[in-house]
């Protein structure tokens, strides 16, 4: 049933993002009205889908790859949701879009089934620890989004659209800022997290180290703006790095042996 | 404004492009510890690497890269950069309080790493309802305790009452003696240890067949109370530079 309300989500998505692209190069209002529905009512659906899995499942539906995935795309369309009103920057819907598709698919494709709890992720840490990381990986993956159009923009020596390109720079920036806090939040409480679960705040277990290598890359993005040699472009290739490093945290790391 | 000499050694010690180098060799060296497995048998890397390769990898202390002198150093010289930073940049202004309180976190929290990695001591202690113990095992160690552990009971839960569906929790009584009085009374879980006199003492397994024993890991870790205090710190400073911050001078715009 989840994953029938899954694939309407789906759907709803693919719609919006394909009825955007001629909009990309016009200014016709109706596709654009089109694409804005169909992403409201597709959100709607995940947001059913998500409150189906929590009620199933007696726990918060975070304890799979696949929950955790189905709630980062959530937090994606939400997050853009917001900052497209913020920035009015909507040239970046299909990007985003596409990512929330391809999230989606992925999580499909695995394990949907639903496990009792094991002692160790009974704990109240569980929610917040998850919930931070995920909501940094939104921002983040916003960032991304971004900084590719930037580059893509800049091409050549000039800038196109050179208001366009202050404006994308200025939102990754803002975003990176904000994925910085909630992923530090993340590691945190997973740090405390495991202090009262393992005996040890910090082991060095792939996941954790891979969060912070993540970390610290937008840590050096943060910094890079206060240094005058430092040009926008560059910024943008290390917002790039930041997101694959960030991917192979989220499901790369898998290959690894290590708690999660 | 011209600085010289001295001055100028101790300004770029604390430079943004000092803290961007540092970052980057310590990220290149965490992702060298995650690729090579850590603390492994040396026949594990003898057939992986081969004699030559892990003879280098041995002198290098890349087979335990997390608790090299070469890896502490690179943090605390982290550290001191941020250390450094903040005391030659410092101002009053309220915008600057929210770097001041990240950068000082981080450095809390990298001292506390320090002290961790020096002074942690972690065992395990076997323990059978009704023993009272007064010692943990390291490795091939014994270690005493200041003072002595008493199971009362150990107690396993199911999620239903056929004792083969999926375990629950599990959790043990603890009395802890101290000086021939009991100073303290824990039921302690997965999730919840007891903390008695700088140790701290973790669920942490069972056997099957014996349910009225259980495995204790204990830990005395004098880095945690103070790891704490750099995550608040670190986590007030963040929310002034990225929420606080942006917010006020939007206002004044």
């Amino acid at each position: 049933m989840i994953n029938t309300i899954i694939n309407i989500a789906l759907a709803g998505y693919l719609i919006s993002a394909v009825s955007y692209i001629p909009h990309l190069f016009s200014k016709q209002k109706t596709l654009s009205i089109t694409s804005t529905i169909t992403m409201i009512l597709a959100l709607s659906a995940h947001t059913v889908a998500i409150a189906v899995r929590w009620h199933m499942a007696d726990h918060l539906p975070l304890t799979s790859l696949y929950e955790s995935i189905i709630l980062f795309a959530w937090l994606i369309v939400v997050t853009y949701l917001a900052v497209e009103f913020l920035y009015k920057l909507s040239i970046m819907r299909p990007f985003v879009t596409a990512i929330v598709i391809l999230a989606l698919s992925y999580a499909s494709c695995l394990n949907s089934s639903i496990r009792p709890l094991m002692p160790a992720l009974q704990s109240s840490w569980l929610g917040i620890h998850v919930v931070a990381s995920l909501i940094g990986y939104a921002f983040f993956t916003i960032s991304f989004v971004s900084s590719v159009i930037y580059l893509a923009l800049f091409r050549g020596s000039a800038p196109n659209r050179p208001s366009l390109v202050s404006n994308l720079d200025a939102l990754s920036y803002r975003t990176i800022s904000l994925g910085f806090l909630f992923l530090a939040l993340g590691i945190i409480t997973g740090s405390v997290w495991a202090e009262r679960a393992w005996g040890s705040y910090w082991s060095w277990d792939p996941k954790e180290t891979w969060a912070l290598i993540t970390w610290l890359i937008y840590a050096i993005y943060l910094h890079a703006r206060f240094i005058t040699g430092w040009r926008a472009q560059r910024r943008a290739w290390l917002a790039v790095v930041g997101f694959l490093s960030l991917i192979f945290t989220y499901v790369g790391v898998r290959l690894l042996p290590g708690l999660h | 404004m011209q600085k010289s000499g001295p001055k100028l050694v101790w300004h770029s010690l604390g430079s943004i492009r000092g803290t961007i180098v540092l970052l980057t060799v310590i990220i290149l060296a965490c992702i060298l510890g995650s690729l090579i497995p850590q603390n492994a048998q040396e026949a594990f890397y003898l057939s992986r690497y081969g004699s030559k390769l892990y003879r280098l990898l041995q002198l290098t202390d890349i087979i335990d890269l997390y608790h090299s002198w070469w890896f502490l150093t690179l943090l605390s010289l982290l550290g001191l950069n941020s250390l450094i930073h903040t005391l030659t940049r410092f101002s009053l202004r309220f915008s600057s309080a929210g770097p001041i309180l990240a950068r000082l976190g981080i450095v809390i929290v990298l001292v506390s790493v320090l002290i961790s990695t020096l002074r942690r001591e972690t065992g395990f202690m076997e323990i059978y309802e009704g023993e009272e113990i007064g010692s943990f095992f390291t490795g091939d160690k014994d270690k005493p305790l200041p003072f002595k552990v008493y199971l009362e009971d150990f107690i396993i839960e199911h999620y239903s009452d056929d004792p083969s569906s999926a375990i629950k929790d599990y959790k043990s009584k603890l009395k802890i003696i101290d000086r021939g009085q009991i100073a303290a009374v824990k039921t302690i879980a997965v999730n919840d240890p007891l903390r008695y006199r700088g140790y701290t003492f973790y669920q942490h397994g069972y056997d099957d067949r014996n349910l009225r024993y259980t495995v204790l890991q204990v830990g005395k870790d004098p880095g945690v109370p103070l790891v704490y205090v750099g995550f608040i710190s670190l986590m007030l400073g963040l929310i002034f530079v990225s929420v606080v911050n942006p917010l006020i001078t939007k206002d004044k715009d």
